[in-house]
């Protein structure tokens, strides 16, 4: 039996290779257990960060159960478990490992569903371990000015009101904030779905979900729908939810940031979705008070800014490394003509200088990947000015900020145009959506303003009337479905027809119909302004011009339809 | 190793260093020890002494006359004494077993003393004793090794030596128990259809570690 043999063969040569080397690790013995958390005398030799092993405990995998040294203290240590406490009681051993929490990373991990030590929870059977590319430090330090570069790529969400208003770029902190209830989930997941059109082009964005605190029900479905939309495939999702120990729930988020730096670090793309960071600080607040720390304001301990500073600092952008090669040089060279390697954006200003003046080309040898992170906050009564809110929108780069009174109008996604900002994502945003998106915050700030008048529309002068109009039609126009994410031109179309005022005068209840034709007619008549926008990311005076003229073309076939069908239905 | 809080450890530091100055550090010991051993073996006593509603002169008189000398044995030393009387005057009686093993672990460390327990699956000989004493003494560099062996059958064979807060396993369950770890992560479903594997144990190797 050949089959026999051979796998009597490869375990035979695990075995030869198996050492028996024998090592000397510290121990300790078990004071007190509970909730999760365990106090050890003795590990004389622990290090903070380090993994333990409860060698008489075996987990579901028949495993030790492992622990983290959490706090160092002058006669015994603080530990939290990452497993049951069951088996554990007073006098269990406990052994170092002389290991610090890694994660595997890489490939692998794709279209899983794993723990927070990355261990697969979705039936699917191990990763395969020829596309695992390692294991990584959870906790790592977040990369240094030097290493980083400013953020210039745009990351698309396919929403209208964010790629417009509040652009996100790729490197970018954007929180996302609003009470229960208000779509906070529905943007992140949206913006994975769109991220699907990033696998055509050469800088496909890699996303990763961490669910922590949820309910199970709820990370099901997110899952479901992700795997509806075709965006698993693309996706890793970090599953913490409710029923998880508050020390897994609360090391989920830096698994996940280690698992997106794989990406980041080898020149890819990844976004990163904390859902939600409220409930990661109350994990960690749990497992502090019980580690008997200080508490501070609302019971959180002092270092709770801390916590997501340090996780959120590793979202960045990577600089890019550049090299100028001969004209004609093959691809795989990693050698400039100079032999010098020019770094981040000056230097490839430099290098391009200097391509020109060899006749050479420039080359990107190393860097410019990123990790883009979405954190997600629950606000209690649209309270932003809480403890946890206020440090995160601290920390970020700009906030969405969602409103139940928006949401139950009727106005999804909820967003509030006026609390919400990104504050370096414009620079990100491309020449297309600029050109279109120009006015579109001023108009809508506009009509917030005087939006409270409204009622008494009739009595106003002429120009505020038309400031309320224009802005009603905006805000009917910015509506969009969820898992509708649009492509860029036909974001850039559908903008253009409201900032551009063509749509002013269409009944608000037709706005809907209008956006779903427009997008239909541009893309089957004009697929040359389409390609354009896919190919640039702008547009030129000429296009600007055809598509001015498109949009007023399929303005007056629409309401012609429109009259005809009336006209129908009279008749 | 067994554990011992600050408090009581800085009990035990100053009677320690007091036991030091009047040369009488081995007969201190073990004088708290056998006091240690008179507390745990009475239950009641210890209670009444660490109880809150109780006047500390009465306790006094309690302690005074539990370990006074009878049947010609003879009582606590002043030094003793006084630090008992201390310690039910600022009601921390209940540290005494934890200022015992803090003074057997200062007492240890100052003559050189290494502790340690042997684990085997069958008693072991005598030259095996022996072997591991001086083995332990060259490890750790000390004067003597006080060696408790200890026999279960659970761990199958080798030995387990714990002291001073590390553990060497080189025990059979252990070394079968990390194989079995090993040989899991090898992974069948590597294996084509036909049963061959693409012999790349390298990656196996890797996934192993």
């Amino acid at each position: 039996m050949a089959r026999k043999d051979e796998i009597s063969a490869v375990l035979r040569r695990e075995l030869e290779g198996y050492s028996k080397e024998i090592r000397m690790v510290g121990v300790g013995t078990v004071m007190e257990v509970g909730d999760g958390i365990c106090r050890v005398y003795g590990l004389e030799d622990a290090m903070a960060g380090e993994l333990v092993e409860f060698p008489s405990t075996r987990d579901e995998l028949g495993n030790p159960v492992r622990g983290l040294v959490f706090n160092l203290e002058e006669d015994n240590v603080g530990v939290v478990l990452l497993g049951s406490d069951r088996e554990i009681e007073e006098g269990s051993e406990v052994r170092t490992t002389g290991e610090i929490f890694q994660v595997p990373v890489g490939r692998a991990l794709l279209g899983r569903v794993v723990s927070p030590l990355g261990v697969p929870r979705d039936g699917k059977g191990p990763l395969v371990e020829s596309e695992v590319a390692g294991y990584q430090l959870v906790e790592q330090k977040a990369p240094g000015v030097v290493e980083r570069e400013p953020v210039t790529e745009p990351l698309k969400t396919g929403i209208k009101a964010i790629d417009t208003m509040i652009p996100i770029g790729r490197g970018q902190r954007e929180l996302i904030i609003g009470d229960r209830q208000t779509g906070k989930t529905a943007i992140a997941i949206d913006t994975i779905v769109n991220q699907r059109y990033t696998h055509q082009t050469d800088k496909p964005v890699y996303c990763i979900y961490v669910a922590i605190g949820q309910r199970q029900g709820t990370l099901k479905q997110v899952v479901a729908d992700l795997e509806q939309h075709g965006a698993l495939e693309y996706t890793i999702v970090v599953d913490a939810t409710a029923a998880t120990s508050p020390p897994l729930q609360y090391i989920a988020p830096y698994s996940g940031c280690a698992m997106g730096e794989y990406f980041r670090n080898n020149g890819m793309h990844a976004l990163i979705i904390f859902d939600d960071l409220s409930k990661h600080a109350v994990a960690y607040r749990a497992m502090a008070l019980l580690l008997r720390r200080p508490p501070g304001r609302e019971a959180y301990p002092g270092d709770v800014f801390n916590l997501h500073s340090r996780l959120l600092e590793r979202a960045a952008k990577m600089r890019s490394d550049y090299i100028v090669v001969a004209a004609e040089a093959a691809d795989d060279v990693t050698e400039g003509v100079d032999g010098r390697v020019y770094q981040g954006p000056p230097g490839k200003h430099e290098a391009e200088a200097k391509a020109q003046e060899i006749g050479g080309r420039v080359k990107r040898i190393s860097g410019g990947g990123s990790l883009t992170a979405l954190p997600i906050i629950e606000t209690q009564a649209n309270d932003i000015s809480a403890y946890i809110p206020t440090n995160v929108i601290s920390i970020t780069d700009g906030q969405i900020f969602l409103e139940q009174s928006l949401f139950n109008k009727g106005i999804r996604p909820a967003i509030n145009v006026g609390l919400s900002v990104s504050r370096v994502g414009s620079a990100a945003q491309t020449k297309a959506v600029k050109s279109v998106a120009r006015t579109l915050k001023l108009d809508m700030a506009r009509y917030n303003e005087l939006a409270a008048f409204a009622q008494f529309a009739s009595d106003l002068d002429k120009a505020t009337q038309a400031t309320l109009n224009r802005g009603q039609h905006l805000v009917e126009l910015l509506k969009q479905p969820q898992y509708g994410p649009l492509p860029e031109p036909d974001e850039v179309f559908v903008i253009y027809a409201g900032t551009s005022g063509l749509i002013d005068d269409l009944p608000l209840g037709q706005i809907g119909a209008f956006e779903v034709g427009l997008r239909s007619f541009m893309a089957e008549r004009y697929p040359d302004l389409v390609r354009e926008i896919n190919a640039t990311a702008q547009l030129g005076d000429d296009s600007m011009a055809k598509m001015k003229a498109a949009v007023g073309e399929f303005k007056a076939q629409f309401l012609a339809a429109q009259a005809a069908g009336q006209a129908d239905a009279a008749g | 190793m067994n554990y011992a809080s600050r408090k009581a450890r800085r009990y035990a530091e100053a009677l320690f260093s007091l036991a030091v100055d009047a040369e009488c550090v081995d007969a201190t010991v073990a004088e708290v020890a056998r006091v240690a051993d008179l507390f745990a073996a009475l239950p009641d006593l210890s209670a009444v002494l660490a109880h809150r509603r109780i006047p500390v002169d009465r306790k006094l008189a309690l302690l005074a006359s539990a370990t006074a000398g009878e049947d010609g044995a003879a009582g606590l030393s002043e030094l003793t004494s006084h630090f008992l009387r201390l310690l039910v005057e600022n009601r921390r009686v209940e540290l005494l077993p934890e200022i015992r093993h803090a003074l057997q672990d200062k007492l240890d460390q100052r003559q050189g003393v290494v502790r340690a327990t042997v684990t085997t699956a069958v008693p072991l000989l005598k030259a095996e004793r022996e072997m591991i004493e001086a083995k332990l003494g060259s490890l750790t560099g000390a004067q003597r090794v006080e060696l408790e062996a200890k026999v279960s059958k659970p761990i199958l064979g080798g030995v387990i030596l714990h002291f001073g807060g590390q553990v060497v396993d080189a025990s059979v369950r252990t070394y079968l128990q990390t194989m079995r770890e090993t040989l899991r992560r090898v992974r069948v479903s590597e294996f084509d259809h036909e049963g061959f594997l693409p012999l790349d144990t390298d990656k196996i190797r890797a996934a192993a570690r």
